[in-house]
């Protein structure tokens, strides 16, 4: 009789145990492309990747006709047309991404773009990404009729989503308007991150807008690197000019949610010209900054930046002078390695999760006046 | 007091109540003899147990969804029970128990998951809300420690006189609750494995307001007497209803409350 409860319970213990078991690993269902790479002397950086694009930029000498992109994609996932199969790169061309489990595909588009960027920006086109979000992009004329894409414009946009907070274009922090000084405009404005932000310990979201990438996956672990800021440009800018419109929100509030009494929220407008090499392909949040005491970064030549930026409900023309530290020298101006970018933001202290939900910064009809 | 592990207030005092009640009875057998009340019942072929345990086991779901690829920690935490039986012999070898049982039942994981869906209802400062879902590969900890009112209801047979094995439904009320923890060192897709990529540093979060307040399931167990007074028990406690109430869906699989008990008891 022991002997049956013996069994009994082992048994049942057994039984226990194999249904615990970890189950066989089931097959990748993701289909990234994780990094690619254009064999060309022309190729000024490496690629910006994001969840469905590629963009290479290219000095304007190269001949796009004949490239073959190599890619690495998501453990066990194909990707056709594959990696090193030449084509012509005059236009965008897309790859399909189809994950190891046959259940997940994904499509990308590869651009190489050969264009300096433009100097004037009125912020006219702009696309719905994923049905939920705008992204501007300028659209440049090329001779023979047909107009020529160009994704420079970056914002937190593609991190917002994950809050689940922007239930249509208009809630996210970075926004077109139809109304701007002249056609559409840009609209930021300082979000709320609901309770997801607040897991994360990031409770706003500043609107922010400028010429880079931005890299989501970074927003919640190292938000500061999520904005990569800057692309090559071939000129030495002098001054900035556009028209803004700024309020900032009621209730202004730090990092941790509190509320500061009597601090109010501020706008930011800047542009950095700044050269790359080795090390430094890119400036991002981390070190973009003027760093307390007044320094820059080593490789930053010149900065300008709209001080300070009044609070206005009217369209408000500004003209801000660049004012350099350092030579630019001509043959790496030539071979393009120096990266510009502007830079615009709805809350100053956005970056450390300080500032006012609601504040809202309106851009439009910006040019750059370049040497 | 070594009493902060065991469960809120009310238990405690209930517990010791419970124990007080209890051991008034052997005390004044041993003034009086045999005890006028315990000589009743013996009679009426009632026997009284008093028990103090520990419980090990899981909140998990079963079998172990593909998403969790590894256990990589776990803690039963301490976890106590102390029960008041009540058994009526019915037969010769065939007796029916119940009674009341507080119990903690906890632990902390630590497992690695994969595409592991999450859905999270994201509340606005107005008020507003919006639901976020999301697989998230990387890892998570899990903590739960839940205290219990428990009745079991169970039919006893004594297959040898030192033996007797039982089974029975039994059904828990949730006192209090706590299921929380952290998802970190991983990213989150949004929607589906093709969605925008999020790194995750750690992400905490609660369900504790989740929790079902009614769970309900099955006993299996032993109990071999050791001495005149003294009992061994085991008791496996099967739950078969999931730890949340339904609807929600921040956990894509049921979780069900799965505890062994062990420990000692005295028979009156």
């Amino acid at each position: 009789m022991e002997c049956d409860m013996y069994k009994w319970i082992s048994s049942s213990v057994v039984c226990l145990l194999l249904c615990s078991c970890i189950r066989p690993e089931a097959p990748n269902a993701e289909a990234d492309i994780t990094a690619c790479t254009l064999q060309n002397e022309y190729i000024k950086s490496d690629p910006v990747i994001t969840n469905n694009k590629v963009v290479f930029m290219a000095l304007p000498r190269i001949d796009r006709t004949t490239l073959a992109p190599q890619f690495e994609i998501s453990p066990g996932a194909t990707i056709d047309p594959p990696g090193g199969t030449v084509r012509d790169f005059s236009q965008p061309q897309t790859y399909r991404v189809r994950s190891e489990d046959g259940r997940w595909e994904k499509t990308y588009t590869l651009t190489v773009d050969t264009f300096d960027l433009p100097l004037r920006y009125q912020f006219e086109h702009y696309e719905i990404v994923d049905n939920k979000y705008h992204a501007f992009y300028e659209s440049i004329p090329v001779p023979g009729g047909e107009s020529s894409r160009q994704d420079i414009w970056a914002s937190a946009n593609p991190g917002f989503t994950m809050t689940g907070m922007g239930s249509g274009p208009e809630q996210f922090p970075t926004v077109c308007i139809p109304n701007g000084q002249s056609g559409r405009g840009v609209l930021l404005q300082t979000r709320s991150t609901g309770t997801f932000g607040s897991l994360v310990a990031k409770p706003i979201a500043a609107g922010n807008f400028f010429i880079g990438s931005f890299d989501a996956s970074k927003v919640m672990s190292n938000h500061l690197e999520a904005t990569r800021f800057g692309l090559p440009f071939g000129k030495k800018p002098l001054t900035i000019k556009g028209y803004y419109k700024y309020t900032a929100g009621p209730v202004f509030t730090n990092g941790q949610s509190e509320e500061i009494p009597g601090r109010r929220d501020e706008g930011q407008i800047y542009a950095v010209f700044y050269e790359t090499d080795e090390t430094v392909k890119y400036l991002d949040g981390t070190n973009i900054g003027v760093k307390p005491g007044g320094a820059w970064h080593p490789n930053i030549l010149g900065r300008a930046e709209l001080t300070p930026l009044e609070e206005t409900e009217e369209w408000r023309y500004f003209e801000i002078p660049f004012v350099y530290v350092r030579a630019v020298d001509p043959e790496k101006l030539k071979a393009y390695k120096y990266n510009f970018t502007l830079v615009c933001s709805s809350s100053k202290g956005g970056d450390l999760f300080e500032g006012a939900v609601g504040s809202r910064l309106c851009i439009d009809e910006v040019e750059v006046v370049c040497e | 007091m070594k009493w902060r592990w065991f469960v809120n207030k009310q238990q405690t005092i209930g517990g010791i109540l419970l124990l007080l009640c209890l051991a008034a009875g052997p005390v004044s057998a041993q003034e009086f003899g045999e005890d006028k009340g315990l000589v009743w019942s013996k009679l009426k072929g009632l026997e009284y147990r008093l028990k103090a345990g520990l419980n090990i086991g899981g909140t998990a779901p079963l079998p172990l969804p593909v998403e969790i690829r590894k256990i990589e920690g776990y803690n039963p935490l301490l976890s106590v029970s102390i029960e008041g039986n009540v058994v009526k012999r019915i037969a010769p070898k065939w007796a029916i128990l119940t009674g009341v049982r507080l119990e903690n039942k906890g632990m902390s994981t630590k497992a690695r998951v994969k595409n592991y869906h999450i859905e999270i209802d994201n509340r606005n400062n107005d008020g507003s809300t919006s639901h976020v879902t999301g697989v998230f590969t990387g890892r998570v900890k899990t903590k739960v420690r839940n205290s219990y009112v428990s009745i079991p209801l169970m039919v006893a047979y004594k297959p040898a006189p030192r033996w007797e094995i039982k089974m029975g439904p039994y059904l828990s009320f949730l006192t209090n609750g706590t299921f929380n923890g952290n998802a970190f060192d991983g990213y989150i897709r949004e929607n589906d494995p093709t969605g925008e990529k999020i790194e995750v540093t750690s992400a905490v979060y609660d369900f504790s307001g989740e929790l079902k307040r009614v769970n309900w399931g099955i006993n299996l167990g032993g109990e071999w007497r050791a001495y005149r007074h003294l009992n061994v028990y085991t008791d496996l406690a099967w739950g078969l209803n999931p730890v949340f109430k339904k609807g929600f869906e921040s956990i894509a699989f049921n979780l069900y409350p799965i505890y062994a008990n062990i420990g000692f008891g005295y028979v009156f």
